[in-house]
């Protein structure tokens, strides 16, 4: 068992004063997948936010391999490069065509070289099967192609771990099914990540973890067949219900 | 069978209503075609009149027309040109003084209200409070008060502020500051030596400038020791071509300075004015294109790596300049417009001087108003034109 790289201790978050996360503690290990899950509302969106800096919170930690989340925006810019993050609305910068989307961190952030950058940026491109599509801007790409050149653009500064926000949520069903396999790939080959997601298939057969929320708190944690099998409480049972992903009996 | 015959009899209905919808459609042409020629009919009509009106009354009166007057003698002098010119001078030569003045205020209002509007805007939109609400109180202040009362303003607070022609300013022997103006030795009796000189100093200014943009595209930073070699070399060409040059320095005559530059008190204050007021106009629009660039890219940006100046230089303001473009183009064709005003002031722009003293002179009105409207149509335009393949080639590259 390899030790936690991202451990979050007794967060908590107020929007005014909507308690948006109540005490929320976590850990994820080097190399796992965590599925957070739960009603809209429910701070999932928000704890994810809280992983890369991009949300402040009033108390509690974030501990990311073994460094607290400072407030200092040096700190958190280094931060940011050893997490990566996709956005439900893919957030590509659209003045610029998919391989400088890739490679504009690690060459204003990494200081690469622009030959360098660019040939680790068609790699990842490769790996993401848009090779062909380098030189496209986002506006002639299609919502799944933008969502994978998305998650080559977050791998490109090499992260430790990767954060997705309902990466899928957007997406018509066939491209669902195109940035599902990446991810299902890129779990597969040990890269630690934190999805929030409705798929519920994914975190059924891809996540180690399955952490299921409401009202920012966390109400259940658990490895996805006894979630699925048997969700300890009332209220993951009826989430699981409404959203059609039954336990199986 | 009768199943065919009535498929063919509805058939057959199908082309009637076809043929009827064409018969209308042909008629509803017909009749707007009608309309338009009527209306361009009309629209003659009233412009012959006008015309004619225009001849008929000008014989009566006795008074000449046509353009023959740009060649004649104008007999004053104006107070501030670009080119020589003097009280022999042709009204033409004088058009074109009052052109170039215009140019010269409005290119000098255009880029610093474009400069000092772009640095207020980015202030109204920065995390620090204290410059957020000095740009915003600016913004309030200056774009809600008329340009008039601007102008005035900076007219007085100019001249009231220097003292005159006897008291004025001296800095450094080769120029004074008065209320009559800035003083300004100038260059004269270029040899070719120091022709050869200054083109140094600019040659080496641009490669410096090619060098440092190359590096730039790199992402690299020129290397110190080169920027400063350059800027060394550049600054001892200009001191070897002032030194090589005969400067005609201003001298204090019984009344005022005689020789050198003469730069109108005048002129500051209209460039001022323009410059402040049109650049909180400018500011609000940089604002409106910052924020008009979704959340969601800065926060990507953000979530890269990206510190909040890189994030603004390199994704916030390149999307944002697109969504500027066509309300600067309104800015500055009002900017050009509004130099016009200079006649408040008493700056011998191109109405002042030809809509004015040459009118006055010559009494050619309508020549002389259709040149004066047709420069700022040209003007204005031609700032449309610029900003529209601007905008084009702009959504080329986006599509």
């Amino acid at each position: 068992m390899s030790e936690a790289l991202i451990s979050v201790r007794s967060l908590c978050k107020w929007y005014g004063a909507w308690c948006a996360l109540d005490h929320v503690s976590l850990e994820v290990r080097a190399g796992s997948c965590t599925v957070l899950c739960g009603p809209s509302g429910s701070g999932k969106s928000t704890l994810l936010r809280c992983l890369n800096g991009l949300e402040e919170w009033e108390a509690g930690d974030v501990i990311i391999g073994g460094c607290p989340v400072a407030r200092r925006a040096r700190d958190l810019r280094r931060l940011r490069r050893e997490v990566g993050m996709v956005f439900q609305s893919f957030n590509l910068f659209p003045h610029l065509d998919a391989l400088a989307n890739v490679t504009i961190a690690p060459r204003v952030v990494g200081r690469q070289r622009r030959a360098d950058a660019e040939r680790a940026g068609m790699a990842l491109l490769a790996r993401v099967g848009l090779a062909d599509q380098a030189r496209k801007l986002p506006a002639d790409l299609s919502g799944g192609q933008q969502q994978r050149v998305a998650i080559a653009r977050a791998l490109a500064m090499a992260p430790r771990a990767l954060l997705f926000d309902e990466p899928t949520s957007a997406l018509d069903p066939e491209s669902i099914k195109e940035v599902l396999d990446i991810m299902v790939e890129l779990a597969e080959s040990g890269t630690t990540m934190v999805v929030v997601t409705h798929e519920m298939g994914f975190a059924r057969h891809v996540a180690h973890n399955v952490i299921f929320m409401d009202r920012g708190r966390i109400v259940e944690a658990a490895d996805p067949a006894s979630f699925f099998k048997a969700p300890a409480s009332e209220r993951a049972r009826a989430f699981l219900g409404e959203i059609g992903a039954t336990p199986v009996a | 069978m009768l199943t065919t015959a009535a498929s063919l009899k509805d058939e057959s209905r199908r082309t009637d209503g076809a043929g009827a919808v064409a018969r209308r459609q042909a008629r509803r042409r017909r009749a707007a075609l009608l309309q338009q020629l009527l209306l361009l009919g009309a629209l003659a009509a009233v412009g012959a009149v006008i015309v004619r009106n225009t001849v008929v009354n000008l014989q009566a009166r006795g008074l000449a027309s046509g353009f023959d007057f740009l060649w004649q003698e104008a007999g004053f002098n104006v107070g501030f040109t670009l080119i020589a010119a003097d009280a022999t001078s042709t009204y033409g030569r004088i058009f074109l003084v009052g052109l170039l003045n215009s140019l010269l205020v409005a290119a000098v209002a255009m880029v610093a209200a474009t400069m000092l509007g772009f640095l207020i805007g980015l202030a109204r939109v920065s995390q620090n409070i204290p410059a957020r609400l000095l740009s915003k109180g600016y913004v309030e202040l200056v774009r809600n008060l008329p340009l008039l009362l601007h102008l005035l303003l900076w007219q007085g607070v100019i001249l009231r502020s220097l003292p005159t022609v006897k008291q004025a300013h001296e800095l450094g022997g080769v120029a004074f500051l008065s209320n009559r103006g800035l003083y300004l030795a100038a260059p004269v009796g270029w040899s070719t030596a120091s022709l050869v000189f200054l083109g140094g100093a600019g040659a080496t200014l641009c490669i410096g400038l090619l060098l440092a943009r190359r590096a730039h595209r790199r992402q690299e930073l020129l290397p110190p020791a080169h920027a400063v070699g350059m800027i060394l070399l550049a600054a001892a060409f200009i001191v070897i071509t002032v030194a090589s040059v005969d400067w005609d320095v201003p001298v204090l005559g019984s009344f005022d300075y005689r020789g050198g530059v003469k730069i109108m008190p005048e002129l500051a204050a209209l460039v001022a004015a323009l410059t402040l007021y049109n650049a909180a106009f400018v500011a609000e629009i940089v604002r409106a294109g910052i924020q008009s660039v979704s959340p969601g890219q800065r926060q990507a940006a953000t979530a890269l790596g990206l510190s909040a100046r890189l994030t603004m230089r390199l994704i916030i303001v390149p999307q944002a300049v697109r969504v500027m473009v066509p309300p600067m183009a309104n800015q500055y064709a009002h900017l050009i417009k509004a130099s016009a005003l200079a006649t408040v002031v008493g700056f011998p722009d191109l109405v002042n001087v030809f809509m004015g003293t040459a009118l006055n002179q010559t009494g050619r009105a309508v020549e002389i108003v259709v040149m004066t409207a047709a420069v700022y149509l040209t003007l204005t335009a031609s700032v449309g034109l610029v900003t529209g393949w601007y905008d084009r080639r702009m959504k080329l590259v986006e599509r």
